[in-house]
């Protein structure tokens, strides 16, 4: 067991790992099931490291990249570039006062930013970092992917109905109407390539690109995944909810603090969800030549995670009845129409 | 039993995009707007009534709070009217440095227009692009006047600086550069189809109401009605340089965003053919009733002493008669109607505010718009609330 | 304007925006950092109104002239019978910068330093008063 066995060949050493230590908790008297229960708590709490993490790094990336698409510089006081910026941005949150105000519906109000954010987090116990990196190999990983999405998105909706808001509640409006006319053409372009793998297991989904991704075969069906995506996650030019030149800060204007940080939390973690779940479905995953396959997926992921970036800080928001127009008369009709040829050439 | 029922938002004073301290009280049905009441009055400094208090010459310093983005264009239209109360006019020299400075300041205000109608749309960059390039212009008046944005740097017949040394090298530096920073904002925004969609049909003001309404300046002309002061009653130098009026044909939006994109080029256009004409001489009038005499001769000469503290304690009165005199400002028709009795001190100094004129459609343009539409259509009107309240 | 699958072409334009931003991102940055780079204003910049006491001639035209009394004066008389400043003070928070009282000055006592961080805790300390009114403002400098 080595490093080079650790990356390259995650497989065999997470089976390697899994053995040893049943093996070692059978010898001590030790139930499997203590020692799975043992294991799994391991992985939760390295992937949500991994989680949180990442939405730091995340976060000061956008505003790296965001300052230098402006000609400015973007954070640089805290640490060499401002690197620290999300650990003096997660302090100053946690020590400001969580205001709740006195008309609020208080269960709910509290409630919906935590469910949001682990609605978010959901989405990861199916995404295969490398092979055999996968917390749990559903074989409907692709349907869990949309519904925990979906859960996510109803909590925004709970938030600005709770908060008692006027704006708060036009952004909710915006979510339920956003999150339905987007979720149906990502399901259906993603379709697309689950016919091709013959499966919705998203492991076996990257295993059958070997040799070739699907944008090479599906590059429409990409397209119309990743607007959905960026629809779907509320990110620039789709982030209606949040407009906050029209509704202030949206579905999160009477939150601060924690609860403000966990919705941003939850924003980045879905925003990177979506990046790997494009990377899984449709540029092969963690395959790639030389580099270890995790190195791949996190490379292929950050590179969309880019882009969305780019395209927040490159153009206007859209407006409410031309989302609506554009995912009914242009997404749907050219995801049924991808979905329809990728299934007649797959019939012939 | 489900009954619907109307929405009341109060959008503004403290609101993102209302551009200063405008309050609209908004009756929502969904997302269309029913009715819309822009409350004014929120930043009003009784500018009028302070003018009736104070000589002539100290007044120019307030019409820089006006419309704060055009600081001189405020001082140009107001030392304008009140050299015609006075009946003198300004050297050759000066009359070109006022052209050059307004027209720059035409550009960093349609500058901010622009970035700021990005910004509400939701394109941020944009925002910052113009920002920074209107930063170059802010430095030229910094060279100029030392300060960078209530220049006051206009007086009665006359100005009071002439260029400093590399000031015209700098500006020529930025009349270089400018043109292809347009270029970026258009290939941001001209043929986004995100652009598009949010301007093209969206507030469409027609030429009738326009002109029924009162409308002035960039919001005028994108309805299609050929009315530029520059043009038809030609101040100052604008006589003597070849510029085109902009029109646009439709009067929604995205005209009056392509109005301002092409105002800015044609300014470009305006003081480069200035800085080829610019003459030499003074740059201040040099006429015992109005302008201060060299502070070189003093304390030796007396008589210059004894005027100096003349104009600055009596003041200068000009004959008993009524003026109004309006110029071409970046957002319309800044117009002063001066009531003089004879006194050092106006009578009645009235303020025709071009935003104050052209916000009044603001209602009738927002009944049936979307929410949404409210902010792309109140940054279309580019309203300064400095001079709407005044 | 609703967009719909005729107007697909407009696709590229997206794609030319994006071509502006990525230059961008590869030119310098033109913002500079501010406590630790500061910016030199021009000669004629208009910051905190400086009064040199020596050049005074206790004319009260400054405190007269200004558009919103910003200046106050106390004069008096002095040892040999000449008009003297007794107190002088600025109200910077008033002052507007209009730079009219450095410009109508007669005997160029007024004149405009470079200094702009200005901010003070105390409103008092925002009055410009007699020395305080010479040489280099006291100022809090940020750091």
């Amino acid at each position: 067991m080595s490093l080079w066995q650790l990356l390259y060949e995650p497989d065999r050493w997470a089976d390697e790992i899994n053995k040893l230590i049943t093996n070692w908790g059978l010898q001590l008297g030790i139930p499997v099931f203590i020692t799975q229960l043992f294991l799994m708590i391991v992985v939760a709490v390295i992937l949500l490291s991994f989680i949180l993490l990442n939405v730091a790094f995340l976060t000061w990336l956008e505003r790296k990249v965001a300052g230098h698409i402006q000609v400015r510089h973007g954070p640089m006081r805290t640490g060499p570039h401002g690197i620290l910026q999300p650990v003096a941005d997660g302090i100053k949150l946690l020590f400001k006062e969580s205001i709740t105000l006195p008309f609020v519906d208080n269960f709910i109000y509290t409630l919906s930013p935590a469910m949001m954010f682990t609605a978010a987090m959901l989405t990861y116990i199916v995404l295969p970092f490398a092979p055999g990196w996968v917390v749990a190999p559903l074989d409907y990983g692709l349907i869990f992917v949309f519904a925990a999405g979906g859960v996510s998105s109803f909590f925004v909706f709970t938030a600005g109905w709770s908060s008692n808001n006027k704006y708060s509640l036009l952004a909710g409006m915006r979510t339920i109407a956003q999150v339905i006319s987007y979720e149906i053409p990502m399901i259906l372009a993603a379709l697309g390539v689950a016919l091709f793998a013959g499966s919705l297991n998203l492991v076996e989904i990257v295993e059958a690109q070997k040799g070739l991704w699907n944008i090479v075969v599906q590059p429409l069906g990409f397209l119309l995944f990743l607007t959905a995506a960026l629809g779907e996650t509320h990110r620039a030019p789709f982030d209606l909810l949040e407009a906050e030149q029209e509704l202030v800060a949206g579905y999160m204007t009477e939150y601060s603090g924690m609860r403000f940080a966990l919705f941003y939390l939850g924003e980045y973690t879905h925003m990177f969800a979506a990046a790997a779940l494009m990377t899984t479905l449709y540029l092969g995953g963690w395959q790639g030549p030389y580099l270890p396959p995790v190195v791949w997926f996190l490379l292929k992921a950050y590179a969309l995670v880019l882009l969305i970036m780019w395209f927040r800080w490159t153009y206007p928001r859209i407006r409410i009845d031309h989302l609506m127009n554009f995912s009914w008369k242009f997404i749907l009709p050219l995801a049924l129409i991808n979905l329809g040829v990728t299934a007649l050439v797959l019939v012939w | 039993m489900i009954t619907t029922q109307e929405f009341h938002v109060n959008l503004g004073p403290q609101h993102p995009s209302t551009h200063g301290v405008l309050k609209l009280n908004l009756v929502l049905d969904g997302e269309y707007i029913v009715d819309c009441e822009p409350v004014l009055g929120q930043l009003h400094r009784g500018m009028e009534k302070m003018a009736e208090g104070m000589h002539y010459g100290q007044f120019i310093p307030l019409t820089d709070r006006l419309d704060y983005l055009a600081s001189a264009a405020n001082n140009l239209a107001y030392v304008l009217a009140v050299e015609k109360l006075m009946g003198v006019e300004a050297p050759e020299r000066a009359k070109y440095i006022r052209v050059i400075i307004t027209e720059l300041q035409r550009i960093a205000s349609h500058l901010v227009a622009i970035g700021t109608w990005g910004l509400d749309l939701g394109a941020w960059t944009v925002m910052l692009y113009t920002f920074r390039d209107r930063e170059m212009v802010l430095d030229l008046f910094e060279m100029y006047c030392g300060a960078r944005l209530t220049l006051n740097c206009f007086r009665v017949g006359g100005t009071t600086y002439d260029f400093p040394p590399g000031f015209i090298e700098k500006l020529k530096e930025f009349l270089d550069v400018f043109p292809r920073r347009v270029d970026d904002y258009e290939a941001l925004l001209t043929r986004n189809p995100i652009w598009l969609s949010r301007t093209k049909d969206v507030g469409v003001i027609s030429a009738e109401d326009a002109v029924a309404y009162g409308l002035t300046g960039p919001n005028l002309r994108a309805s299609g009605v050929n009315w530029d002061i520059r043009r038809v009653y030609p101040y100052e130098i604008y006589d003597r340089v070849e510029f085109d009026v902009p029109l646009g044909s439709r009067g929604d939006a995205f005209d009056r965003y392509m109005v301002r994109i092409q105002e800015m080029r044609q300014s470009c256009r305006i003081i480069k053919q200035a800085l080829e004409q610019l003459p030499p001489g003074e740059v201040m009038l040099d006429l015992p009733t109005i302008s201060l005499p060299d502070k070189r001769q003093f304390p030796n000469n007396f008589p210059a002493v004894v005027r100096h503290f003349h104009l600055l304690v009596q003041g200068y009165a000009p004959q008993e008669k009524e003026i109004y005199l309006g110029v071409e400002n970046p957002k319309g028709e800044l117009g002063f109607y001066i009531v003089s009795d004879g006194s050092a001190y106006p009578y009645r100094l009235k303020i025709r505010a071009p935003s104050f004129i052209n916000l009044q459609i603001l209602p009738k343009v927002l009944k049936g718009a979307l929410l949404a539409d409210v902010v792309c259509i109140l940054a279309s009107l580019d309203p300064v609330l400095g001079e709407v309240d005044r | 304007m609703a967009l719909g699958l005729k107007d697909i072409g407009l696709a590229m334009e997206l794609i030319r925006g994006i071509g502006v931003t990525v230059r961008h991102f590869f030119q310098p940055t033109v913002t500079i950092h501010y406590p630790k780079q500061r910016r030199e204003p021009y000669p004629r910049f208009r910051g905190l109104v400086r009064w040199d006491k020596e050049k005074c001639a206790a004319c009260v035209l400054c405190a007269h002239y200004c558009p919103v009394k910003a200046i106050q004066i106390v004069t008096g008389e002095g040892k040999e019978g000449q008009k003297e400043v007794l107190y002088y003070q600025i109200d910077a928070a008033r002052c507007m910068y209009c730079g009219l009282c450095s410009e109508i000055c007669p005997v160029g006592a007024l004149s405009h330093s470079p200094y702009y961080e200005l901010a003070v805790y105390e409103r008092q300390d925002a009055v410009y008063a007699q020395e305080r009114l010479a040489g280099e403002p006291p100022i809090i400098r940020y750091r």
